[in-house]
């Protein structure tokens, strides 16, 4: 499927009334599968990545991620099933994925005795880029990447931060509109992993469509607006945080600040289907503002209608949210800590 | 190849080939010239020629595979090898890429030594045309031991194993064939009695064929054998070997078969190369 059309989308999305806008299949994996003679790394993946999407794929060591990466890459021949990148298969296009795709390994690869300029130089020239270019392009790279400094330096001799945003660079070498990562982030201190966050939100805002494998939740939950979880080679859930909520954990938290009138508002609450879990702590600062928590199953609609209910009784709501999703939570309901 | 290693082996690979023949040169051929005979001096230095060429194959034997037999492995070792894969680079330009510099290395190895022939030169002991063909003949070993080294760098995961391997065929290809052949020889008994004993006309044909397949397929044999027909009978591409019934075989001078034989495989080999190099893991 290389493009979203309308059937892709729910009854719901068109009773809000949104606007489908037709998205690339910026990946596709169909029944993709990889097994080692018994065992199974990769079992039947399908999965949709949308141009313009912050992908994370998230599972447990052993899961399948840096299989499936490799497939998708190209690097590696799926025992069934297929890997396209924006239209073309990895296994029957590959020179046409490769000009599409930047790839950077969970290992680092260097030349010890190359520099900077020198390590970027070689790739883009790996890439048929022309030598004219080369020069302006690997100033671009270095200055966008924050290398600029380190541009005369051994590569050898760079920090493991450094030495991860040398890999991006290279990625983006010959401007690939598809970028896979595997597990950019493994290993950096915490100041690194956030230059790294914000490098890839930038490179998103650039129009890059990313697919990155973590282990990191927050990461996730910071900056991926889509995510996938593999357990055992199968794909577990995938979609938004919001559809992957939904999937995983079919009720949500919600909580509702009150005035006054707290009994009346749980009663209201009881009445409807779905709600359960009914808390009313009491404050201890000595407010007069009153909580409600609850978990509640059902629609948006149906949350909607709640709150339509509280304010038609006449009942002083002050807020009324639902809970952030905890990414790990999630991670946990939905896995269940197989290793192939 | 951009560190002062180069610099390094190819100043020890002169000095090696310096000391070896300075010395040889300055302990004998006082003495040659005192006799005065012209031919003792023109055999001296043939003995020149013959062991400049000799330190050559055991140089090229050595240092040609060692080159290119890390190749590939060692991308794989240090992680960089994917990172090649997911280029547009085809699998064809990364083979040879490696392979070609390598060679090249081993050709100025050869290269800078062809002045140190001059004394051999001088005194009768060479003639250019030996030069140029000694020089073809280790060029083109270099060529075939360099790809025997690529192919074990793409087929083998690790480089001490790819060198290993390469090292055994080499040794055993410029060294341990002759011996074979010589225990074979003796055995036969065809060194002492000066011929085939006891064998028939199709026996002893058979037998000679071998003994040329076996020279032709040696960097050494092909070597000496090309030699020792041009020194007996004045030709660079033909020889005749008189058989027991009065006739005469004639033989294409080893060197011929030896350069196609090697060429082939050199071919061949880097043909397999990229083939290794270029499907997605299994």
């Amino acid at each position: 499927m290389l493009y979203r059309t309308h059937r892709d989308y729910t009854a719901p999305d068109i009773q809000r009334g949104c606007v489908i806008i037709l998205r690339m299949n910026a990946i596709e994996l169909v029944g993709l599968s990889k097994s080692y003679g018994k065992r199974r790394a990769v079992e039947n993946l399908n999965l949709q990545v949308f141009a313009g999407d912050i992908f994370g794929f998230v599972g447990p060591n052993g899961s399948g991620k840096t299989t499936t990466i490799r497939m998708i890459a190209g690097l590696l021949k799926p025992t069934a099933g297929e890997a396209f990148v924006e239209g073309y298969s990895a296994q029957k296009s590959p020179r046409e994925v490769k000009r599409r795709v930047g790839y950077m390994p969970d290992s680092f690869g260097i030349y010890p005795d190359l520099k900077v300029w020198e390590y970027l130089d070689f790739f883009s020239a790996c890439y048929g880029i022309e030598e004219s270019r080369r020069h302006s392009l690997i100033e671009e790279l270095t200055e966008l990447l924050d290398l600029a400094h380190r541009r005369e330096d051994l590569v050898d001799r760079l920090s493991r931060g450094l030495k991860q945003r040398l890999s991006l660079a290279r990625v983006l070498i010959h401007d690939p509109q598809v970028l896979i990562l595997d597990e950019p982030a493994a290993g950096l201190d915490p100041r690194a992993r956030i230059e790294i966050r914000a490098l890839l939100q930038e490179l998103s805002r650039m129009g890059k469509t990313i697919f990155f494998s973590t282990h990191i939740l927050s990461d996730v939950a910071q900056i991926c607006s889509r995510v996938g979880i593999i357990e055992a080679g199968s794909l577990v859930a995938a979609g938004s945080l919001d559809e992957l909520h939904l999937q995983v954990l079919p009720s949500r938290r919600v909580e509702i600040t009150l005035l006054e009138q707290i009994d009346a508002a749980v009663s209201v609450i009881k009445g409807i289907s779905g709600a359960s879990n009914i808390e009313t702590p009491v404050e201890s600062n000595g407010s007069e503002r009153r909580k409600i928590f609850f978990e509640f199953e059902g629609s948006d609609q149906e949350l909607s209608s709640l709150l339509t209910a509280l304010v038609t009784n006449d009942i002083p709501v002050l807020h009324f949210r639902e809970q952030e999703h905890d990414i790990e939570e999630m991670f946990m309901r939905a896995t269940q800590g197989i290793v192939t | 190849m951009r560190s002062s290693r180069s610099f390094i082996l190819l100043s020890v690979h002169l000095l090696i080939l310096v000391l070896a023949i300075g010395s040889t040169y300055l302990l004998f051929f006082s003495e040659l010239t005192r006799t005065g005979n012209l031919e003792d001096r023109r055999m001296f230095g043939k003995g020149l020629f013959g062991l400049l060429v000799w330190i050559e194959l055991v140089m090229v034997s050595f240092v040609a595979p060692a080159l290119t037999s890390g190749a590939i492995s060692s991308e794989r070792e240090r992680q960089t090898y994917d990172l090649l894969r997911v280029t547009l680079l085809p699998a064809r330009q990364l083979v040879l890429g490696k392979f070609l510099p390598g060679l090249l290395f081993v050709i100025l190895l050869l290269f800078t030594s062809i002045p140190l022939q001059g004394p051999a030169y001088l005194i009768g002991g060479a003639t250019w045309q030996e030069i140029i063909l000694s020089t073809l003949l280790l060029v083109v070993t270099a060529a075939a031991f360099s790809a025997l080294g690529m192919l074990f760098s793409s087929l083998i995961r690790h480089t001490l194993i790819a060198t290993a391997l390469s090292y055994a065929i080499t040794i055993f290809l410029v060294f341990g064939i002759p011996i074979i052949a010589m225990i074979f020889l003796v055995l036969f008994g065809v060194i002492f009695t000066g011929g085939f004993p006891d064998s028939t006309p199709g026996a002893e044909q058979m037998l000679i064929f071998l003994g040329w397949l076996l020279v032709s397929i040696t960097p050494l044999g092909a070597m000496i054998g090309s030699e020792v027909i041009l020194m007996d009978q004045q030709n660079y591409f033909l020889g005749r070997l008189p058989l027991s019934n009065g006739n005469q075989a004639v033989l294409v001078s080893p060197w011929i078969p030896y350069l196609v034989i090697y060429l082939l495989f050199t071919f061949v080999a880097i043909r397999l190369s990229v083939q290794l190099v270029k499907p997605p893991d299994k």
